[in-house]
């Protein structure tokens, strides 16, 4: 009785594995079939980074049919393994979200000449020029650009007391690269404005986010916007809290605390990766740094979800004009 | 924001961030003087923090999420005092199995319910219950009177809990067992239902700390949002000496920590985020540096107990 017993709780503990990975479909399909997969970081309802890629090969699956196929939680030391075995099943394109995976596919790609590898890529906007981009034939990094500077001119128009402040999770490039354009961004339109930035360091921990937020309010910064997956949602909540503005980003916030949203803005990896895979289909396929600027479509801005009643008109006017001449390329190279 | 505001507001914080530790670290207390070593803190609050959220969400108040929480933590405690008590396995690989089911649970369960999308449930949430007149004594008034009702449930347990285990008869059977089995077995104490009924009540308040996290500081379940507190409150169990009041001061001591690295970070100090998430673990090590004395765990802490 004992063993049977022991028997069925162990298979319960193991139930709570089945969570942790999806196994990669085996290889019936037919030869034509193309085969995408996503190789992410994280969890796919991480509210941030790998969501986003989630979403993407998602929209991609949606339009051509393509199996819905990713592997979470991948950490550096195991990633290449991975590209090993989807570049062995000859995969049509394979996504390594996130930069710290650079050092693996670039010594892999080579190997498999028959799979188009994307690097979702961090492009710095700070003194990011010149990052070494091999040239291998089956190898993009692809990203948007200039992402902190639409958040940060938004928040400079927004503020009343001319500080705003925007918190990263932790100091790797999906989020520095956001970061390092705020204050740039701000200075656009508030020339005056205090513009802080800071790290919370958690992805996850969503009471911290908010805790941190709402000092910063108690210091009189009025707009707050957050790039740290989970955590962000935390400040979101601590700017509903105490009646201050915020703004979303990655994906579309507003519902999260729509008495604080007045706008997201959106990492647009979605339209980016369909793009790349119908790069491929039309063999358009280009290599080394594909990157997305605000003229691109690479980042987007909500709705106002009913904010352009609630703000003050000039401020609506201000933030419509501002948008439209930063992505038309009127306030500089962007 | 005057000086006396501030001060008011900075404890308040440090009262609110602490209670979800101080629950655990409660519930922790009452399984480890019964003898039990559980590691499974984390795992047993990753589950509260879901379950909460989906009972506030499909039967629309926040208390009957708590009640699901209380009887998910139950549920988990009767199933580790099974398989540490019952069947006598080693308990903190069962403890450290209980963190591995709650993570993978939480998150396969939360994919299920509420599928992968950027917008949360709205669900109902705790609000704050300010007590009349005391709320207006300055410092602590805020801090002490204008707080979630979860937050006075905790602070309150820490006297119920004291004289539980150091005045009531039940609490020295519950302590001898912890201290030794045998002895207590001979004298006529029920061992394994002591112990049993130790696990379900601790994972039961622990389960509460979860819940607290979910709908009273937050308003929604993320995956691996209980990041570690199930841990803080394992060593705050230790650091506050196998008393409630030392687990008391331990989760604020560390919670204050968490505190002062938002003052400091606010304030622009220029000190890089590493260092100050550092704060609260350096302080605790000093804290425990300072404080600690003999070792005061309870002496059968970890040891299956075989009858006869």
């Amino acid at each position: 009785m004992k063993k049977v017993l022991a028997l069925l709780l162990a298979a319960i503990l193991a139930f709570a594995l089945i969570g942790c990975a999806s196994s990669p479909k085996d290889q019936a399909g037919e030869e034509k079939d193309m085969k995408v997969v996503a190789l992410l970081s994280g969890v796919i309802t991480d509210n941030g980074w790998n969501q986003i890629c989630y979403e993407s090969v998602k929209a991609i699956s949606e339009k051509y049919g393509t199996e819905l196929e990713y592997i979470e939680n991948i950490a550096v030391s195991d990633m290449s393994g991975y590209i090993r075995m989807y570049g062995d099943d000859k995969y049509d394109l394979v996504i390594v979200h996130g930069s710290q995976f650079e050092s693996n596919v670039t010594e892999l790609a080579a190997t498999y000449p028959d799979t188009m590898f994307c690097l979702s890529y961090g492009f710095k906007v700070e003194d990011g020029a010149e990052v070494n981009i091999p040239d291998i034939p089956n190898l993009a990094y692809v990203g948007p650009v200039n992402m902190g500077i639409v958040i940060g001119g938004i928040m400079g128009i927004l503020t009343e007391t001319d500080k705003v402040v925007f918190l990263g999770g932790q100091d790797i490039p999906a989020i520095t690269d956001i970061v390092s354009g705020i204050e740039e961004g701000v200075h656009l339109t508030n020339p005056d404005a205090l513009a802080t930035t800071d790290y919370l360091g958690t992805l996850t921990d969503q009471d911290k986010g908010k805790e941190i937020a709402l000092s910063y309010i108690s210091q009189g910064y009025d707009v707050i916007s957050a790039s740290a997956n989970s955590a962000q949602i935390g400040c979101l909540l601590a700017a509903e809290e105490k009646g201050v503005y915020a703004l979303g980003f990655n994906g579309d916030q507003y519902s999260l605390a729509p008495g604080a949203i007045v706008l997201s803005v959106m990492r647009n990896y979605p339209a980016i990766y369909v793009d790349v895979f119908e790069s491929i289909l039309n063999g358009t396929w280009k290599n080394g740094m594909v990157i997305y600027d605000l003229g691109d479509n690479g980042t987007l801005v909500s709705d106002w979800h009913g904010w352009d009643e609630k703000l003050p008109k000039e401020k609506v006017d201000a933030i419509e004009k501002f948008i439209e001449d930063l992505y038309a390329g009127k306030l500089g190279d962007y | 924001m005057d000086l006396v505001q501030m001060i008011g507001s900075y404890l308040a914080s440090d009262i609110r961030m602490a209670t979800p530790i101080l629950l655990a670290g409660l519930g922790l207390l009452l399984i480890n003087r019964a003898g039990l070593l559980n590691i499974g803190a984390e795992g047993t609050m990753l589950i509260a923090t879901l379950v909460a959220v989906v009972g506030s969400f499909y039967l629309g108040n926040v208390w009957l999420g708590l009640l699901c929480a209380i009887v998910s933590g139950a549920l988990i405690g009767a199933l580790f005092a099974l398989l540490t008590v019952t069947l006598r396995a080693n308990q903190t690989v069962v403890g450290a199995a209980i963190n591995v089911l709650g993570s993978g649970l939480s998150a396969t369960l939360y994919r299920i319910i509420f599928g992968v999308a950027t917008n949360n449930a709205a669900i109902d949430t705790f609000d704050v219950l300010a007590i009349p007149i005391l709320k207006d004594i300055p410092i602590i008034g805020e801090a002490f009177f204008q707080q979630k009702p979860i937050v006075y449930i905790a602070f309150l347990l820490v006297p119920i809990i004291s004289y539980y285990l150091f005045r009531t008869q039940s609490g020295l059977n519950l302590r001898s067992v912890g201290e030794n089995p045998k002895v207590s077995d001979t004298l006529g104490i029920n061992v394994a239902r002591t112990q049993y009924l130790a696990a379900i009540v601790g994972s039961a308040i622990i389960a509460m700390g979860g819940a607290f996290l979910s709908t009273g500081l937050l308003n929604s379940f993320s995956e691996e949002m209980v990041s570690g507190r199930g841990y803080i409150a394992l060593a705050a169990v230790i650091f506050g000496r196998y008393k409630p009041t030392g687990i008391m001061a331990a989760a604020m001591i560390f919670m204050g920590g968490n505190v002062l690295a938002n003052i400091l970070m606010v304030t622009g100090s220029n000190i890089p985020y590493n260092f100050l998430t550092m704060i609260p673990y350096v302080l605790t090590v000093i804290a425990l540096a300072i404080f600690a004395r003999s070792a005061v765990a309870p002496a059968a802490l970890g040891k299956p107990y075989k009858r006869g």
